[in-house]
């Protein structure tokens, strides 16, 4: 028999790389998010893919990538702080402003309210220290990379009720830190924008 | 403005943001919102906190950092596997027994002696290079894969460097063609696998390349791969 080469089906016949070019560089966002560094989140994909390499055939057979790989690469992170015996997660914001290099998302052409929205995302970015590791981890995945209940039920192993209850207990837990401290989470804006 | 109503709507912020309302609840919130100041402004509040966390920056990914990681982890991988598959070909061979020869598709191929498969390209010229599968009974499911190194490309599939798919065998040969082109005059492997039943079993070929009218052109050759 002859086996035709260009009869492989798209799913089954897809490269490596084709299959997971796509899902780099969220991968990448999600992993600066867990270890607030840009060589680090560079380390953490690099090693991760590398063991994917040898789970290819498993990966062409998962039906929702997304969260399969946001899983693996939160696994992989505990597993490399185990091994490293760091400490838990950092979310130090001035290492996170450092290793920026200056980039800003779009807020507009308004200077002062691009520096009023910095100022408040640092202000979030202390407060979110405060929180525990479950709640940081959920607003994280949900609040800052647009991952859905449903897909973080899959990656946290935690029912969808459980989740969105403890979504609400972390945003209130940060409205409560940021009010409490010298900038409030509407006025910094509000007031630079005349409002 | 009853109190019971502010706090029923203020359990129900996070649903609001996150689009979770269904349109009357929506409607009915944004009525009480527009006639109550405190609910207004927690409101305010709660908008100003989800557009910071959904715009929260993240350096941008290094220019080519996709690309050289995925090929980093394919050699990296490949390397794995060669020495899994040369660990593990005896254990390999008591379970699936599938085979491979390769032929080279000219006239004048040969064997070599010393259980090392190896073709030889020109360079930048299309040849055919025939792997042959022996099933000893039919296989509706087995899963082929083709590893190339730098220097050779699978002509139809530009720059993919792994390409695997699942294809049926039946008993006996089953014939693979593969059209190689090398764009490198440099020594190289190619690794083909063949997978079905949980066991596997990987086959080496050597690739060398030579520059088409060179005067020591060297001879095609034909290679049991067991």
């Amino acid at each position: 028999m002859k086996i035709s080469l260009f009869s492989r089906s798209k799913g089954n016949g897809t490269s490596f790389e084709e299959l997971l070019a796509p899902h780099v560089e969220p991968l990448y966002r999600l992993a600066f998010r867990f270890c607030g560094s840009q060589h680090g989140a560079e380390d953490l994909v690099q090693d991760l893919l590398i063991k994917l390499y040898e789970k290819h055939n498993e990966l062409l057979k998962v039906e929702n990538l997304r969260p399969w790989l946001a899983r693996s690469l939160r696994n992989h992170f505990i597993d490399t702080l185990r091994q490293q015996q760091r400490s838990p997660i950092e979310y130090g914001h001035e290492a996170r402003a450092e290793e920026s290099g200056g980039h800003q998302s779009d807020y507009g052409a308004d200077p002062a309210h691009r520096l009023a929205m910095t100022q408040l995302q640092e202000s979030i970015l202390v407060a979110m220290e405060s929180l525990n590791e479950e709640q940081r981890t959920l607003v994280m995945m949900h609040d800052l990379e647009s991952y859905t209940l449903a897909e973080i039920a899959e990656i946290l192993d935690t029912p969808i009720g459980t989740l969105k209850s403890r979504l609400h207990r972390s945003r209130a837990r940060l409205r409560e830190i940021l009010e409490a401290g010298t900038i409030s989470v509407g006025s910094a804006c509000l007031e630079e924008r005349g409002e | 403005m009853g109190k019971m109503e502010c706090t029923q709507w203020q359990q129900r912020l996070d649903d609001y943001v996150d689009g979770q309302l269904s349109a009357v609840d929506m409607s009915a919130m944004q009525q009480h919102v527009a006639v109550c100041p405190d609910c207004r402004v927690l409101l305010e509040q709660q908008d100003r906190l989800m557009q910071s966390l959904r715009t929260m920056p993240v350096p941008p990914l290094r220019p080519g950092f996709t690309p050289q990681a995925l090929k980093l982890a394919v050699v990296q991988g490949q390397q794995r596997r060669r020495g899994f598959a040369t660990g593990f070909s005896s254990a390999l061979a008591a379970g699936v027994a599938l085979w491979a020869v390769v032929t080279f598709m000219v006239p004048d191929r040969s064997l070599q002696p010393d259980g090392v498969a190896q073709v030889q390209l020109a360079l930048y010229q299309e040849s055919t290079v025939n792997l042959v599968f022996y099933s000893p009974k039919p296989v509706s499911s087995a899963t082929l894969s083709i590893a190339l190194p730098d220097n050779v490309e699978l002509v139809g599939f530009p720059g993919e460097r792994t390409i695997s798919w699942q294809t049926a065998l039946t008993e006996g040969q089953n014939v693979l063609p593969l059209p190689l082109r090398a764009s490198g005059q440099v020594s190289s492997q190619l690794l083909a696998s063949i997978e079905s039943g949980g066991s596997k079993k990987s086959f080496h070929l050597q690739i060398g390349v030579f520059e088409p009218g060179s005067t020591s052109f060297p001879s095609p050759l034909l290679k049991n791969m067991v």
